[in-house]
């Protein structure tokens, strides 16, 4: 496991001591420094598929680019960070990053934290590449945060269109989990747009807060009380599986849809026969049989035990590698953010990533419905 | 100047080699003979801890196994006939399991347990589908009860294992899942570590990290197969390596529970494995500061000390030499040193005595120095009176010598004209009377034709006869008139060394008449020389002279051969030889020096070969060589240049007394 490693420990100053008597009797040669990526997501807890699928897209980035002996001979050093979706813990950790200084930072996963962070991470001028942030409150912003996909109001109010005109739904209710507020209110708004520009009424809405205890039928009795033709989750997938049981279990007809960040695999193992056939955008062509993906997604699982690598798992390997040819063609004085922005054309694995001057980025959206426990990926919504 | 170290320096360096050299040779004896009995040893302790780390898990989860099994039994007794109340009542009791599911056999959770303190909702797990979770379809797949991977448990939200198992007779509760959080491994291993300085991380079967002593590291699910240590070969102590995580080196050991198929590993970080042989070198290390401290202080203290009465012997051996006797050397508590101060003072006082009798001496000395300069100068101003008239008597012996050559000279003239002129004389006479003669009988008349032709013929005959000899008269003049003006003058000319030769042998024959010796000359012909040839006469006569006087002294007859040639086109040699006497080999190296002769007080002045020599070299730009042996002759060998060398000295430069270079000696 080399390459990914916390800060040093802490050394014995014994060890010094004898070290500097070996020194005498060997010739060390050391590396190259390395170069050192904080990574900040959530790992554990409700969100922690997002992050552990990231955390391990990165993992896999940077253990093929440090077997390519990697920038310029020096190492990529993964530092990472458990933030527990929780601004607190993440400032925390920019915090430390900051002291470790760090070259650049991946991740946050999440709007809410990345919001919270923003100004920190600004401070710190640290170019941070966020992975599954889409927010539209970090839009349009020339600031060290950098990111790979769209935001909520490019992808968002397209899945309002898309569901009021193309499946011609006409009473939406979303639930919202306001743990994530930054990202939730930001998604719905855009989709509330999207889908009243099309000539839909504004969708109602429901909000809770993730944790153990929230009692999903009673939130289910409520949504489906508005006789919903649709209900869209705009949660983690450990709610909307949740959520969708709740629903299921009441009523088993109205159609169910999620924002993209419940699309993860865990969706589906938690929720089984409840999450069927409801409709999940994602950030990732699960079909595509690219040559290009495909071997990325060959590799990802066999490196994490046959798990597939989600939408988080391609975002945080697309940002590693971002993050990494920036470091490889960053000229001397120049930030790291500007590199980005300079070059700003990166291949990516299904299709090119585009980065313009705010750091601000575009990307296609899936829509794909769950069938017999597999995402299947049926249009991309343009 | 060389180099050199002070005292202080030196005892200092020397005896911390003294001290560190021992110490090193012993560092790296304990390194080689202790390091492989450590690694044994830490193994061995890390490998125990692996077995124990492993034997209370599985023991744990043995627990668990007959808690879910005490229970299956249970609803087996009741026939399946039980309430929820019963389940939460169970999970309760059994403490280890989070959540407890009885799943149909679609996989839809018809009852679930958790304890009373909770904080699961439990109507979220009511009727939960759980088909899909990794360990049912292993369940579905196998058919055995058996530990799940770790997952992160949609009910908790933390990181927990299941295990499952298929229950008998019944569709609604075919299956039976016990949820068991695993959040409490961090704190178990937490406690071991601090317990036994050891790191144990625990790995599922899917390699995925489910317990650190870091909760949060724990929780992450990360994924470790790419750890070296788990390819690592087998060995008494498990599997033994060495691998980097989290930035840090570790060294440790990998043991394997069966089940479920968890991985235990203990490892030290590498700088604290050898730790115990840091301990040791620690104390050498500190073993060999203080002794460092001690010894350079102690030697840096003895090095001040004998510097410092080093430094007063120099002071007492300094003002010895500055004269200061009375000077006392310091007293030292060590033998060689005290032996050292009463040496300096008796040196000290042996040194004043000599110095005084030598000042006595001095006294004495000038004195007799005074005497002696008085006698010296007075002899000094006698000497160079003498040598005054010496110079001079030198000057007036050169004139003389060239008078003297004159003389022969005027000798030899007068003795060959002597002849032809005797001759004209009588001649004369002769013709004289025929003519008075031939009047007187042409006066009488009795002149006949055949006396008058007689007479005539006569006093022709006389007149032509008289003609012949004053024409020899005269030429011989003209040559003598030459050698006179050679003589005289020593003009630079050019002139046939032929001639000077011949007239050397001729004006010497009439000196040595009477006496029966023979000159013999043969020389090339017609070798033309640009010289003095006045210096070359005076060079010869004098060696012609030598060769009767002290060769042929005492005999009657002799040869003296005269011999020229040319030896190149700038060199000629000439040769004058004697078989006489010869030359004693004593006298045969100095004869060449000045006043030196054989014949003091008899006609000897000791210059002739000195001159010889000195006009050969300087004048005539050659050189002269004798050769002699006793009782067959000497040989005199000039080797002179055919052109003179353009500067030419005075007859007093040349007689300045000066020794030839030993080089003519034969």
């Amino acid at each position: 496991m080399d390459g990914y490693g916390l800060e040093n420990m802490k050394q014995v100053p014994l060890r010094s001591a004898v070290g500097w008597m070996l020194a005498l009797l060997m010739l060390g040669c050391s590396d190259p420094t390395p170069i050192n990526i904080g990574f900040i997501g959530p790992t554990s807890g409700r969100s922690a598929d997002l992050g552990i699928a990231g955390r391990n897209g990165a993992i896999l980035a940077i253990e093929q680019i440090n077997e390519q002996g990697g920038i310029d001979g020096r190492l990529i050093n993964l530092i990472v960070r458990d933030d527990e979706q929780s601004a607190e813990r993440g400032s925390e950790i920019i915090r430390e990053f900051e002291e470790l200084k760090v070259d650049a930072i991946l991740g946050p996963f999440t709007s809410n934290v990345t919001l919270a962070l923003m100004p920190q991470i600004n401070n710190a001028q640290i170019t941070t590449m966020a992975v599954t942030v889409t927010s539209d409150l970090i839009s349009g912003k020339d600031d060290y945060i950098l990111r790979t996909v769209s935001s909520t109001a490019d992808h968002a109010a397209r899945h309002g269109a898309y569901h009021y005109k193309q499946l011609g739904f006409r009473n939406a209710h979303v639930i919202l989990d306001m743990a994530n507020e930054a990202y939730t209110r930001s998604w719905y708004n855009d989709y509330s747009r999207g889908f009243t520009q099309a000539g839909g009424q504004n969708p109602q809405e429901t909000t809770f807060s993730t944790g153990n205890d929230v009692n999903f039928d009673a939130i289910a009795e409520q949504v489906l009380s508005s006789n919903p033709d649709l209900v869209v989750f705009c949660t983690n997938s450990v709610d909307a599986a949740a959520l969708a049981k709740a629903i299921r279990l009441q009523n088993d007809s109205v159609q169910i849809a999620t924002s993209e960040w419940a699309g993860t695999e865990r969706l589906i193992s938690l929720g089984g026969q409840y999450v069927e056939n409801i409709l999940v955008p994602q950030y990732l062509n699960r079909q595509d049989d690219s040559e290009t993906y495909q071997a990325f997604r060959r590799a990802y699982m066999a490196r994490f035990n046959q798990q597939e690598p989600g939408f988080a798992g391609k975002i945080a390997y697309s940002g590693a590698k971002v993050l990494a040819r920036a470091f490889a063609e960053q000229q001397s004085g120049e930030e790291l953010k500007d590199t980005i922005v300079r070059l700003s054309r990166f291949e990516g694995l299904q299709g090119d990533i585009v980065i313009n001057a705010t750091g601000d980025s575009r990307s296609e959206t899936f829509v794909s419905r769950i069938k017999n426990g597999q995402f299947i990926s049926q249009v991309e919504l343009q | 100047m060389k180099k050199t170290w002070g005292f202080k320096r030196v005892t200092t360096a020397a005896v911390v080699i003294l001290v560190l050299l021992p110490l090193l040779i012993s560092g790296v004896s304990l390194w080689i003979l202790l390091r492989p009995g450590l690694e044994q040893q830490q193994l061995q302790s890390q490998t125990a801890l692996a077995r124990s780390v492993a034997s209370q898990i599985e023991s744990y989860l043995n627990e668990g196994v007959n808690e879910i099994n005490l229970f299956a039994a249970y609803l087996e007794e009741w026939e399946h006939r039980i309430q929820p109340s019963q389940l939460q009542e169970f999970v309760q009791l059994a403490l280890l399991f989070e959540v407890v599911y009885l799943a149909d056999d679609q996989g839809v959770v018809q009852m679930a347990g958790v304890p009373a303190s909770s904080l699961i909702r439990l109507e979220n797990l009511d009727r939960l589908d759980i088909s899909r979770m990794n360990y049912f379809q292993v369940l579905m797949n196998d058919n055995t009860e058996q530990w799940s991977d770790a997952f992160l448990s949609s009910a908790s939200g933390d990181l927990a294992v299941a295990y499952s198992m298929e229950l008998q007779g019944t569709e609604d509760y075919r299956y039976l899942i016990g949820e068991l959080s695993i959040h409490s491994l961090p704190e178990l291993l937490r406690s071991i570590g601090e317990s036994s300085g050891q790191t144990v991380m625990i790995l599922d079967a899917a390699d995925q990290l489910i317990g650190h002593p870091d909760q949060s590291l724990s929780r992450q699910q990360l994924n470790l197969k790419t750890l070296p240590i788990l390819n690592a070969e087998e060995s008494e102590y498990g599997q033994i390596g060495q691998y980097r995580f989290q930035g840090t080196d570790f060294y440790g050991s990998l043991i394997r529970i069966p089940d479920p198929q968890w991985k235990i590993i203990v490892a030290l970080p590498e700088s604290e494995f050898w730790d115990l042989f840091f301990l040791v070198f620690r104390s050498l290390l500190v073993v060999l500061v203080v002794a460092l401290i001690l010894v350079v202080g102690l030697s840096r203290w003895l090095g001040r000390r004998l510097s410092h009465e080093f430094s007063a012997y120099s002071g007492v051996v300094e003002r010895l030499a500055q004269g200061d006797y009375n000077a006392k050397p310091p007293t030292s508590m060590i033998t060689e040193l005290s032996r050292l101060s009463d040496d300096l003072i008796q040196t000290g006082e042996a040194i004043a005595r000599r110095e005084q009798q030598l000042a006595e001496a001095n006294v004495d000395l000038e004195r007799h120095v005074e005497e002696r300069t008085r006698d010296l100068l007075a002899a000094n101003s006698e000497q160079a009176r003498t040598l005054e008239q010496l110079k001079s008597a030198q000057i007036e012996l050169v004139e003389s010598g060239k008078l003297a050559a004159l003389g022969s000279l005027v000798a030899g003239v007068s003795h060959e004209l002597n002849t032809p002129i005797g001759v004209s004389v009588t001649a004369s006479t002769s013709v004289v009377d025929d003519a008075k003669t031939l009047r007187k009988l042409m006066q009488e008349g009795k002149l006949s034709k055949s006396d008058f032709e007689d007479h005539l013929t006569h006093i022709i005959d006389g007149s032509e006869l008289i003609a012949r000899n004053l024409m020899r008269a005269s030429e011989l003049i003209a040559s003598f008139k030459q050698v006179a003006v050679d003589q005289s003058s020593d003009l630079r000319r050019q002139f046939v060394l032929t001639d000077v030769i011949q007239d050397v042998v001729s004006t010497l024959k009439p000196k040595y008449k009477g006496k029966n010796f023979e000159f013999k000359v043969a020389a090339d012909d017609g070798v033309e020389m640009d010289s003095f040839p006045g210096s070359l006469i005076q060079v010869l006569t004098n060696l012609v002279d030598n060769a009767i006087f002290h060769g042929y002294d005492g005999f009657l007859e002799g040869v003296v051969q005269i011999n020229s040639r040319r030896l190149s086109r700038t060199h000629v040699e000439i040769v004058v030889e004697d078989y006489g006497a010869g030359i004693d080999e004593a006298h045969l190296q100095h004869i060449f020096e000045p006043f030196y002769t054989t014949k003091l007080g008899q006609g000897g002045s000791g210059l002739g070969l000195n001159i010889v020599h000195a006009i050969v070299q300087k004048i005539l730009g050659g050189k002269i060589e004798v050769a002699s042996r006793t009782g067959e002759g000497s040989r005199f060998t000039l080797l002179i240049p055919v052109k003179a060398p353009d500067k030419v000295r005075s007859a007093e430069e040349l007689v300045v007394i000066e020794k030839p270079d030993e080089q003519h000696s034969p």
